[in-house]
């Protein structure tokens, strides 16, 4: 008799991926690391929220409160986690230039995207069901109707698969993992979906004060993250056969398209030239020469355009906020502002200073300028002369934001400039030496960039919500209240602001010794200034890879 | 193996020494305990299967690796003693070039001659001889990225000859191009010699490197199974060399006499020439030459095929690495 035959359902990208990926150690280490951070979170807020010996009846009520808590550590999380999985998933085949071996083998794009799709969705869905537990407890404290919960999670997974789905269209559309990963985050903040999962999933979770589940909200969000997700995995689709399979590791392909643009602008205008780059030839620097003047992020021009960047909301947004908005939020406006910058401009810095050694190592080009009579510490002081211009270039908008407040509540105190300045001098040194050293360490430049990000992200965030959750915890003492001051920047930066505020004549009359706290801070991150700097170039030459010059 | 401790002859060292040395990379020792030397003008290849522990070697003498045991000297200077000075004496091409693509050429060899801190008014002219040298002077205002594979890696030895570098490391240098950029290469590398530098090169393509080589290493698993003189490794292999030749007046007699001469193993008769098979190490190609006209032939043309290293190699090598 003929045999029938047997059905096939081979997907060997998917295959292949999963395999990698279980036979990483990081894999296992960062699931646990997040099952541990959210475990414990859960319990923390639990007991912070209801002490050791709630009461069923003081518990009643409150689950909604905590499904929400939840849903948006899940989702906030979701945002930070999968551009990193996604990122690399096409953009490191082409780097690898594998990928024109899958673009020639017997599959089709759409089997090429959707597996590596797949394969990318499977870990994020297992981060996601880790919180199912958690979820099914802030059910039985009350306040949660099974259909709410139920709406939660679908959101949830879906906010997930359409986060991953974009993310997968910037790793095929960008020709660097580093630059898909960019994109995937700005992306993510920029365009709607975001909008589609957290706005509507949030209200149906009760966050924002809503005693009702907006089953129409989450339907349409539902809707709107299915169509995305597909429109993404189609323009995926369409683009891997269009991009070229090798990576070009020029300038960003977003930077060719504005600058197309604008020279088209330009020649309308009677091509205006203000600035010509001339690069010349190195004379006595090489290295400092190339990241200066030869390489897209260190090129005046491109510097200038970095500046706009930053610049331009800071000119727009200031002046918004303090003149039109509700007298009662300007200030928290103001300083959402100038928290959002920081953070720009702080992680630019990680991620150029991350990069400088590991991009060479990454490109084979470090070896060639090992072999050269050239000392470890000239090689690394040149490569971060670029990351130096990029530093000066990013005070500028926060020195408008901060020379703006002066200007608004003049007379300002001193204090307020002081203690700015101070910001700008310490915490960019800080955050250079840290990068520097950490890419140092990796062997590749997205490794690099991902753990100096996920350091700081863990330290700034770590040192500012530690003392909400100890005062919950009811441990806090005035020891560690100022302890955790003088080692969070953004507490500085709240009472920086709110020198500014204080009305001139309050300040002579306060005592000196309220500016402690400050002093210790700024000490204590001069001290880990030079720390990071000397942990840098200790056995510099041993950390590149080669042989240090005795004595 | 050559003495390496034996340090200087006539009071000069040799270029390079490496006794009992030995690199490990976690539980893999990727070289164990080799020892060589390399005269100073001496062309030296290194011949082994991938993963015999042939770039490990070169990365010890280019002051890249660290930690290893034993030692290792370039012009009598211990790496590990004083490496900077060491770096001015190498000129290290690695397998994978690894050039900047922001760069063009001129660029970027202005970039490692500033590096190597050459006086700057030296510059341009020492660039244009350079890019004459490795053929890449029309080449001078193109970006690197839009080289060829062959004309990036001559723009690599460009690079490692700024600084007129006494030893070349040269880690698979012809890897991955195709037969006209390899023989440009070996023209190059010929014409260093001829200048007196110090060549090191490991290489897979072996026909190449008995063009070339005054003297081989032959490395498998970490080990050298063979090193010395081309004409050493015939002579312990008994190894056949091929040599084409085209006489006036061929005839008969001409070929017995031939065959009867000491050294030749076989005597095959073609439409157009004489194919001589003769044993390397009895009858070098010359003085075959000097019996063909003792025997009276009209000889019009002579042409030795290179040795037979690919044998050598399979017969020393079981293809293991470290």
């Amino acid at each position: 008799m003929r045999r029938l035959p047997r059905p096939s359902l081979r997907l060997p990208v998917l295959v292949k991926d999963l395999t990698e990926q279980a036979a990483q150690r990081r894999t296992y280490i960062i699931r646990f690391v997040y099952g541990l951070v959210l475990f414990t979170s859960s319990v923390g807020l639990f007991y912070a929220n209801l002490g050791v010996r709630a009461t069923a009846r003081q518990t009643l009520g409150r689950g909604a409160t905590y499904f929400a808590i939840l849903l948006t550590f899940q989702i906030v999380a979701m945002y930070l986690v999968i551009p990193l999985l996604t990122a690399g998933a096409i953009a490191a085949e082409r780097q690898r230039e594998t990928l024109v071996l899958l673009i020639l083998s017997p599959l089709t794009p759409w089997q090429i995207v959707l597996q590596k799709y797949l394969s990318r969705m499977a870990p994020v869905l297992t981060f996601v069901f880790l919180s199912f537990p958690l979820l099914a407890i802030t059910y039985t404290f009350g306040g949660v109707t099974v259909a709410e919960l139920l709406l939660g999670i679908v959101v949830l997974i879906f906010v997930c698969l359409e986060l991953g789905a974009f993310g997968i269209m910037c790793s095929a559309w960008c020709t660097t993992t580093a630059g898909a990963l960019g994109a995937t985050y700005v992306g993510s903040l920029l365009f709607p979906w975001f909008c589609s999962g957290v706005c509507c999933t949030l209200p149906a979770a009760g966050l924002w004060g809503a005693d009702y589940v907006s089953h129409v909200a989450a339907i349409v969000a539902v809707g709107f993250c299915v169509f995305s997700t597909a429109a993404c995995l189609t323009i995926a689709e369409s683009v891997l056969g269009r991009v070229s399979a090798t990576a070009n590791r020029n300038v960003p392909p977003l930077f060719r398209l504005i600058d197309r643009f604008f020279e088209a602008l330009n020649l309308r205008a009677g091509g205006v030239v203000l600035w010509r780059d001339r690069p010349g030839l190195p004379a006595g620097e090489p290295i400092r020469w190339r990241e200066t003047r030869k390489r897209s992020f260190g090129t005046l021009r491109y510097l200038i355009r970095i500046l706009l960047v930053m610049e331009l909301p800071v000119l727009v947004l200031a002046p918004a906020i303090r003149l039109r908005a509700d007298p009662a939020i300007q200030d928290r406006g103001i300083l959402l502002l100038l928290g959002l910058t920081w953070m720009s401009a702080i992680l630019l810095v990680a991620v150029f200073a991350a990069s400088v050694v590991s991009q060479e190592r990454s490109r084979q080009t470090l070896i060639a300028l090992l072999t050269c009579p050239l000392s470890g510490r000239h090689i690394l002081e040149q490569k971060l002369a670029g990351v130096d211009r990029l530093m000066a270039v990013l005070a500028v908008p926060l020195l408008s934001l901060i020379l703006f407040e002066c200007w608004w509540h003049w007379p300002v105190s001193a204090t307020y400039l002081l203690l700015s300045a101070l910001m700008l001098v310490v915490y960019f040194p800080c955050v250079k030496w840290l990068a520097a050293g950490l890419g140092l360490r990796m062997r590749t430049q997205l490794l690099a960039v991902v753990v100096t990000t996920c350091v700081l992200v863990v330290w700034i965030a770590g040192t500012s919500l530690a003392l909400p959750v100890l005062n919950r915890l009811h441990v806090e003492t005035s020891a560690i209240r100022e302890t955790m001051f003088v080692l969070s920047p953004i507490d500085v930066l709240r009472s920086t602001q709110r020198t500014a505020l204080d009305a001139a004549d309050q300040i002579p009359n306060s005592s000196l010794l309220q500016y402690r706290p400050f002093a210790l801070h700024f000490a204590c991150y001069a001290g880990l200034w030079f720390l990071l700097r000397q942990g840098c170039l200790r056995n510099l030459d041993r950390r590149l890879g080669r042989v240090p010059q005795p004595g | 193996m050559s003495d390496a401790t034996a340090t200087s002859h006539n009071g000069v060292p040799p270029m390079v020494e490496i006794f009992n040395l030995w690199v490990k990379y976690d539980s893999v020792e990727a070289v164990r305990g080799i020892s060589f030397s390399i005269p100073r003008g001496g062309v030296f290849g290194f011949i082994g299967p991938n993963g015999a522990g042939k770039s490990s070697t070169i990365r010890v003498l280019a002051t890249l690796q660290e930690p290893f045991a034993g030692w290792a000297r370039i012009d009598g200077i211990d790496t590990r003693s004083d490496p900077t000075r060491i770096r001015r004496k190498i000129g290290y091409l690695p397998d994978s070039v690894g050039l900047y693509e922001d760069l063009s050429v001129r660029e970027y060899l202005h970039f490692f001659a500033a590096a190597y801190d050459l006086p700057e008014a030296n510059r341009p002219r020492l660039i244009d001889d350079l890019l004459a040298l490795t053929d890449l002077a029309h080449k001078i205002d193109a970006q690197v990225v839009a080289l060829s594979r062959g004309m990036q890696q001559r723009l690599g030895l460009a690079r490692v000859l700024l600084h007129d570098p006494d030893l070349l490391l040269l880690d698979e240098p012809a890897s991955g191009l195709d037969p006209r950029a390899r023989i440009e290469i070996r023209e190059i590398l010929k014409e260093l010699a001829r200048m007196g530098k110090t060549i090191l090169i490991s290489s897979h393509i072996l026909h190449e490197l008995s063009q070339l080589c005054t003297q081989v290493g032959i490395l498998e698993a970490g080990q050298l199974v063979f090193e010395g003189p081309l004409a050493e490794i015939n002579r312990r292999l008994g190894l056949m060399q091929l040599v084409h030749v085209q006489v006036v007046n061929p005839s008969e007699e001409l070929t017995s006499r031939v065959r009867k001469i000491r050294g030749v193993e076989s005597v095959d008769a073609r439409a157009d020439r004489l194919s001589i098979r003769v044993r390397a190490e009895a009858l070098p190609p010359e003085a075959l030459l000097e019996e063909l006209r003792t025997a009276d032939a009209s000889v019009r043309m002579f042409q030795p095929e290179s040795l037979e290293l690919e044998t050598a190699f399979i017969k020393l090598t079981e293809g293991k690495t470290a």
